[in-house]
């Protein structure tokens, strides 16, 4: 009894002990970061003020601090750098260049500690020079989950077309990385990333052919339209399908309009037609209002719903086709009729404004 | 000199804008969040807002529509910041009573070009 109650008192001092151990290392942690800051903070607001005033010559005054004072300040320069664009970006990568920063975090990404490696995958995608991206492409490949998912950032902040491929290679199932980072990061990396997107709808895995398809609807690119349409042929792959006529959807791609109404009238499942009568409100094109009056009139429930809303957005002629059904329509098409002319003149048109879909990345 | 409220939680990015703006002789009050955002637009009528979109507990689209809703800062020019590039989050932006936006990572040269048109447009 005494011999089990001594080893309760001693794991509880272990306990304290190492808690204490814990609160002091975090504690001399934040001292030493405060004194870093106060150390470099001139040096910082000099640059601020540098950058504000566009004096992109005076740069030159940093070239002669001393190699440690440099290193000290090296994180904050790279931290600003990666929030500017423009000239004063380009003039700080330049700067770090020269100042070495680019070997030093060439170097730690060969560190055997991920932290390291991680922090030194930001530095390269800030700096997103061919050698950066070139290193960045392996460490997206890295052991450890916390490195792989900084490089995939990092890849989308080099602005680098060349950092596509490792991106969708990074959308393959069992590469280890959530695919909203990868699509975050291709999104960053904007217009760049299309072609090797549009290549990647033909892609061996199915999960990287339906997320291209995604992620170029988010994308916005108008290039990708056409084969979008291919990915939305009867041949392929129901999932893919879905994808392909949502990112159309999304493009509001006039092109896409005889693909949507066949979609929205003999849609194999309703995923499919919601999706396709969803599109065509967005779309915009008048052809679509008898078909989508003839979804509100005999399509299901929650299909029919969507359609009288998809009516709404196509202002007079589909609420004139709403004001028919709520005329000479009866059961639940009645319904929806006259709940969508409602929302119609109260100016409330359903859900929350667009681009609530786009929260699925965020 | 117009007066102009910075919300932004990013320390680098409040400071590279509040340095732009004073630089060319504006006067900001900037501030890390939603409800001090809030806060100054109660003590203080800026002439234009600038709000980050994704900041903890009240995004820049919240601010946005809080001010819309108030007589006295419906007027406000807003103009949102945000990291997301998208045609959607843009439209969002729009919809929520913005007037114009800014991407992230920013021009500080492109960052006063806006706010000035924006300033311009709402002394017309």
């Amino acid at each position: 009894m005494t011999a089990a109650v001594d080893l309760v008192e001693a794991m509880a001092a272990l306990v304290a002990f190492l808690l204490v151990l814990v609160v002091a290392a975090r504690f001399a942690r934040l001292v030493r970061a405060r004194q870093r800051d106060a150390r470099i903070a001139p040096l910082r607001q000099e640059l601020l003020a540098m950058i504000a005033s566009e004096d992109l010559a005076a740069l030159e005054g940093f070239r002669r601090l001393a190699p440690a004072r440099w290193r000290l300040f090296e994180p904050s320069v790279l931290s600003l750098t990666a929030k500017l664009r423009g000239e004063s970006q380009r003039a700080l990568i330049t700067l770090c260049c020269e100042l070495g920063t680019l070997e030093r975090a060439l170097s730690a990404s060969r560190s055997a500690r991920a932290a390291r490696r991680a922090v030194a995958a930001e530095a390269l995608g800030t700096i997103g020079t061919n050698e950066a991206v070139t290193r960045l492409s392996m460490l997206a490949r890295d052991r450890s989950a916390f490195v792989r998912a900084a490089a995939v950032r990092a890849l989308g902040r080099s602005g680098r077309s060349a950092g596509v491929g490792p991106l969708i290679a990074a959308l393959e199932p069992g590469s280890g990385v959530p695919h909203r980072f990868v699509a975050q990061a291709l999104l960053r990396l904007g217009e760049p990333s299309a072609p090797g997107l549009i290549a990647a709808l033909g892609h061996p895995h199915s999960e990287v052919r339906e997320r291209a398809a995604e992620i170029l609807g988010l994308l916005g690119t108008r290039s990708a339209v056409p084969a979008l349409l291919q990915a939305c042929g009867s041949d392929v792959a129901r999932a893919l399908r879905l994808h392909a006529l949502r990112a159309l959807g999304r493009l509001g791609a006039p092109q896409a309009f005889s693909v949507l109404c066949e979609a929205a009238e003999h849609g194999e499942d309703e995923d499919l037609r919601r999706l396709a009568v969803q599109a065509l409100g967005r779309l915009g094109h008048l052809g679509a209002v008898p078909i989508l009056a003839a979804v509100v009139a005999t399509g299901p429930d929650r299909l029919a719903a969507i359609a009288a809303e998809s009516l709404v957005a196509l202002k007079a002629p589909g609420e004139a086709a709403l004001s028919e059904l709520a005329t000479s329509a009866c059961g639940p098409a009645q319904l929806h009729a006259k709940a969508a002319l409602v929302f119609a003149h109260r100016g409330e048109r359903a859900g929350a404004p667009a681009g609530s879909e786009l929260k699925a990345f965020s | 000199m117009s007066l102009i409220l910075v919300a932004d939680d990013d320390r680098d990015i409040r400071d590279l804008v509040a340095f732009k703006l004073s630089n060319a002789g504006h006067e900001v009050v900037a501030v890390e969040d939603g409800p001090s955002a809030l806060g100054a637009l109660a003590d203080r009528l800026v002439e234009v807002a600038i709000l980050d979109v994704s900041m903890p507990g009240m995004s820049g689209f919240d601010v946005c529509r809080s001010m819309r809703s108030e007589a006295r800062t419906a007027s406000i020019p807003v103009l949102l910041l945000t990291a997301k590039a998208q045609e959607a989050d843009v439209q969002t932006g729009f919809a929520y009573g913005a007037d114009d936006y800014i991407v992230k990572p920013f021009s500080p040269r492109e960052l006063l070009s806006r706010v000035e048109a924006v300033l311009a447009r709402s002394r017309r």
